[in-house]
């Protein structure tokens, strides 16, 4: 209790010293030198949802095959088939869509746009038109011979030059092919 | 009387103006002010000039004004001089500017090239919670007339004010404020100078004394003896004023100590005596209160911890890595580099550890905040870092002014300590925040405290409250074929879980420390930051570190109200005063004068 | 006599004239050593200012700032962003402020979730944000920069009211984000499916640049305090050590 009597006065002491005094500042945050800052900042989600489809036909020896854009995103579309050295392939495509691209593949020369919303609500989903691919059997060939065609198809969401115009097809890089898909059957 | 002059050699003096400020732009400003033989004080300044002359500064800048002062009278003349802050940066209206330091010199230099240093400290301002803000401390004793020298006909004396603004401590709150500083200049002629002296000659004109033989002159004034601080006054005769409140004064004086006397004689109590220590203590504050001592992925990131301009780095400023895969280097003490930080991850730095201080340093470190965000925040940055991308830090530097301890505390829910506590030192005012300890299978209410100090250590207190992190045990049973398996069928067990609590880290004998009420701990994810000043504390239930509380209330009490007595009065205009000075003159008249009319009655009932 | 006595000796006439004497003595005490002083000069007063610093980012010739502020007209509207495209992306800095300053840029550059969460794991590297005027204008901080962080200093001093030259022209994605992906098979009849999941479908990136400006005067000693990077600054000029 002694001590504290003494804090005590100690305390009025030190408060009566503030009388005397003028004011008292605070003391603040205090910072090096003048600076400033300002920032911005921003950017944009990457929609690269791209989902193609392939489906296929087969009748007279042919494969009638047609690849459809479920995604959002443009993209391109290139095909080739397989079969064994017995039967020849030959490929066609009734309004010239298609074009051989020196590489065995063939390229569909348009873009296949993403799926629209048309007024109805309904989704409009873009398809190539259809690529012919014809089997030829040999001379030789038994009636009722099966042969194994397998088509193959790629697609690459459409890439565009620094101008922002889109490349040809057989320019995009398709290394970076995304999605591959295959169809295969036929018989003679 | 013969007053201590401080001389300087001019290089000295250079190399001292030199380290202080390196690479400071210095403006400089040279003005004349001279006695005239009109007996008139001509400066080439006029007072319009003056007011309108504004020196750009920026922090770490520094002016010197120069102000020769020159005697052109044919009389000796007695030189005097006041200068005052008018305004410091600090008092701009609508600024925030406080905690700013600056460096302050008065010099006079005399004609024979003696410096008298009037004033000079490379630590005004700061962070003191002292009675005069920032540059005005520099000018309390300077603001009446002082003597600076004699100066005989002809002779010049130069005045030198050198004021630096730091720039450690003067930031963005600096910005658009105003300082205003004035100087004054007065003369009178010695006495000894208009004493007319009467010359004998002979009748060839030859000068002969009283006893003919040598001649005598005017005597010259400058004795150069009249050296250090004189007060003097403007022209108001004060004096009769002053007589009667020292006569005032005495006689009650006289009259309390009479009335003690008598009531010891009455009552021969000591009650008196503790009055008197009071009023002693009161009277005689010349000494101040102190305080005891003054991602997941694979990119990673970098953080790097700069010293500044005013310490050095060492390895122990990283606490706490989280990740065992990060690497640390320093470099020449300037800067500490923490690579390969997965995102997420939590770097804990600490200042107080880790950062030395250059030699004779007048700073201390305060914390560090984010590298070119001086004005993005009021606070510093938590000392401990959740990694969220490469980022840049740099330590903080203050001034010290009134030091107070702080003390951090690592306890659970239950008061028991679980950490050895630290303790720290900052200003009062300063908002430290403190970082966590890292503490195996407990978690803290929050990564960083953060809390203004105030003078009272006691409350100074930072808790971190821990609480366990529930660890969910998963158990397999499996029965050995061939044991005997009791009542348990054969089957294995379904998984049982398990909710343990770790124990405590450091079974301390400490005493469990008291946890305000008001800091219930997080049950779940700690938070990155929480300001204590935020949380009101209930005063009623403080009793700081086990003390009366009844005492320290009426403690309180009493002080708050001599505090909310202090304030105000401390705030009065200089007229205000006086008429209280007055009212008080006025009331101690009125008292004499009821004692002598009461003296008189009495007699008048005696003689009846 | 006995009644003034017991007046005199009462507590509170002690306690007032122990103050009122205490009062009146220092009053007394104040002026004792005053003499009078004959003459005068003018008034000697100086006027110490500071003035504001200010800095602004300016992107295509207009200022921005904040979240969101950023890349605002960067795709024509109706448009969506397409990876390899270079667009017009022009920054550069304003001296918004009422003193002469140094500035430097922090360009960060990163991706984020839909919730807004950084993703680390994706490359900061496919943002590619052109830098111009490197060397000449801008100094490239190597070490404070890494792939998601470039740190550049102007080399100049920025007079108040000045603009710097420009230290990006163009942004572009990397048509790159299309490569990364993930496959799953799914074999079902005579088809194969194959299902690629794109790393960064559905990811943001976001380009952040902070401009720090710092005072003229003691440029060197400021930086050095307030960014913690060592510099020199010579006649206007900033070198990094």
């Amino acid at each position: 209790m002694k001590k504290n009597r003494l804090l005590r006065v100690g305390r009025i002491a030190a408060a009566a010293l503030v009388a005397g005094m003028v004011l008292g500042t605070a003391a603040g945050d205090a910072w090096a030198y003048f600076t400033t800052y300002t920032s911005a900042s921003g950017g944009y989600a990457i929609e690269l949802g791209s989902e193609t489809r392939i489906e296929e036909e087969y009748s007279d020896h042919t494969k009638h095959v047609v690849v459809s854009n479920d995604g959002i995103n443009p993209v391109y579309v290139r095909a080739r088939a397989f079969s064994g050295s017995r039967y020849t392939l030959s490929y066609s495509s009734a309004d010239g869509g298609w074009q051989a691209g020196g590489d065995g593949y063939y390229y569909y020369s348009d873009f296949l746009p993403g799926v629209t919303t048309a007024e109805d609500g309904s989704a409009i989903v873009a398809k190539t038109s259809e690529l012919l691919v014809r089997i030829e059997f040999p001379e030789d060939a038994e009636a009722g011979e099966e042969c194994n065609v397998v088509v193959i198809y790629e697609s690459v969401p459409v890439q565009y030059d620094a101008e922002g115009n889109a490349l040809a097809p057989q320019a995009a890089d398709w290394t970076k092919e995304l999605i591959s898909g295959g169809a295969e059957g036929g018989n003679g | 009387m013969k007053k201590k002059i401080v001389t300087y050699i001019l290089l000295a003096g250079m190399l001292f103006l030199n380290q202080a400020t390196a690479h400071a732009e210095t403006l400089t400003t040279e003005s004349n002010v001279s006695f005239t033989a009109d007996n008139e004080l001509n400066a080439d300044y006029t007072n319009a000039e003056m007011n309108d002359a504004v020196y750009n500064l920026q922090p770490g800048d520094d002016i010197t004004i120069t102000l020769n002062l020159k005697n052109d009278n044919p009389s000796a003349a007695n030189w005097y001089m006041t200068n005052e802050v008018l305004q410091s940066l600090e008092e701009t209206a609508g600024s925030s500017a406080s905690g700013g330091a600056y460096e302050y010199e008065l010099i006079y230099t005399a004609p024979d090239g003696t410096q008298e240093e009037l004033f000079t400290s490379d630590t005004v301002g700061g962070e003191n919670s002292g009675s005069r803000v920032g540059l005005k401390a520099a000018t309390s004793g300077l603001e009446d007339y002082l003597y600076l020298d004699t100066l005989s006909p002809g002779q010049q004396g130069v005045i030198t004010l050198r004021v630096a603004l730091d720039g450690e401590t003067e930031g963005n709150a600096y910005q658009n404020t105003l300082a205003r500083l004035q100087m004054n200049f007065a003369v009178d002629t010695t006495t000894v100078n208009n004493r007319t002296v009467t010359e004998l000659v002979d009748e060839n004109g030859n000068p002969v004394d009283g006893n003919g033989n040598s001649s005598s002159s005017a005597t010259n004034a400058n004795t150069g003896a009249r050296t250090g601080i004189v007060r003097t006054s403007d022209e108001n005769n004060m004096l009769p004023y002053f007589v009667a409140a020292a006569a005032s004064g005495l006689l009650l004086l006289l009259l309390a100590l009479f009335g003690i006397r008598e009531r010891k004689k009455q009552k021969g109590s000591g009650k008196a005596a503790a009055l008197i220590m009071t009023l002693c203590l009161v009277w005689g504050m010349a000494f101040p209160a102190e305080a005891a001592e003054s991602g997941a992925g694979g990119y990673t990131y970098t953080l790097r911890l700069y010293a500044g301009a005013q310490g050095t780095i060492g390895a122990d400023v990283v606490q706490l890595i989280t990740d065992s895969g990060a690497q640390v280097s320093i470099e020449n003490g300037e800067v500490c580099v923490v690579s390969g930080l997965h995102y997420g991850t939590q770097v804990v730095f600490n200042i107080q550890k880790g950062v030395s201080l250059n030699s004779d340093s007048k700073y201390y470190s305060k914390g560090f905040r984010v590298s070119g965000e001086d004005n993005s925040s009021n606070r510093l940055a938590n000392p401990s870092v959740t990694v969220d991308g490469d980022l840049d830090f740099v330590v903080a530097y203050g001034i010290q002014g009134e030091t107070v301890a702080y003390t951090v505390n690592y306890v659970d829910t239950a008061g028991n300590v679980l950490y050895p506590s630290a303790t720290y030192y900052g200003n009062v005012g300063d908002k430290p925040v403190v970082a966590y300890q890292y503490m195996e299978g407990w978690q803290p209410q929050a990564y960083n405290l953060g809390k203004t100090l105030t003078a009272d250590a006691s409350e100074n207190v930072f808790d971190f409250i821990y609480t366990p992190i529930p660890t969910v045990t998963n158990t397999n049973r499996v029965v050995v074929p061939g044991q005997p398996a009791a009542a348990e069928p054969e089957t294995s067990q379904p998984d049982t879980v398990e909710v343990t609590e770790p124990s405590v880290p450091q079974p301390s004998e400490e005493e469990p420390v008291e946890i305000g009420e008001n800091e219930i701990p997080a049950t779940n994810e700690p938070e990155e930051y929480r300001d204590l000043d935020d949380e009101e504390t209930p005063t009623d239930n403080y009793n700081g570190n086990g003390e009366d509380g009844n005492g320290g209330g009426e403690e309180a009490a009493s002080t708050t109200i001599i505090e909310d007595l202090v304030t105000p009065l401390a705030l009065l205009p200089t007229p205000a005063k006086v008429g209280i000075l007055s009212a008080v003159l006025v009331l101690a008249g009125a008292c004499i004068w009821l004692i002598i009319a009461a003296c008189r009655k009495g007699k008048k009932e005696n003689e009846q | 006599m006995k009644k003034i006595k017991k007046i005199i000796s009462s507590p509170v006439i002690t306690v007032a004239a122990f103050v009122l004497a205490a009062g009146l003595l220092l009053f007394s005490s104040i002026g004792g050593a005053r003499a009078a002083l004959t003459y005068f000069s003018e008034d000697y007063a100086t006027n110490i200012q500071l003035h504001e610093i200010g800095v602004t980012l300016v992107e295509n010739g207009q200022p921005v700032e904040g979240e969101e502020g950023l890349l605002k007209g960067l795709i024509p509207q109706g448009e969506s962003l397409k990876p390899g495209i270079a667009y017009k992306e022009e920054l550069n800095v304003y001296n918004s402020g009422v003193i002469n300053e140094y500035v430097r840029v922090n360009i960060h550059k990163y991706w984020l979730n839909e919730d807004g969460e950084k993703l680390p794991a994706l490359s900061p590297e496919l943002i590619e944000l052109n830098l111009v005027n490197l060397g000449t204008d801008w100094l490239l901080d190597a070490e404070a920069s890494t792939q998601e962080r470039t740190v550049l200093y102007y080399n100049k001093l920025l007079e108040s009211q000045g603009e710097t030259p420009l230290f990006a022209d163009k942004l572009t994605i990397s048509g790159e984000v299309a490569a990364r992906v993930g496959e799953t098979r799914e074999t079902s009849g005579g088809y194969t499916t194959i299902t690629t999941v794109y790393e960064y479908d559905g990811a943001r990136f976001c380009i952040e640049a902070k401009v720090d400006g710092i005072q003229e005067h003691n440029a060197q000693d400021a930086i050095w305090s307030s960014w913690g990077r060592r510099v020199t600054v010579e006649n206007g000029v900033l070198s990094l050590n």
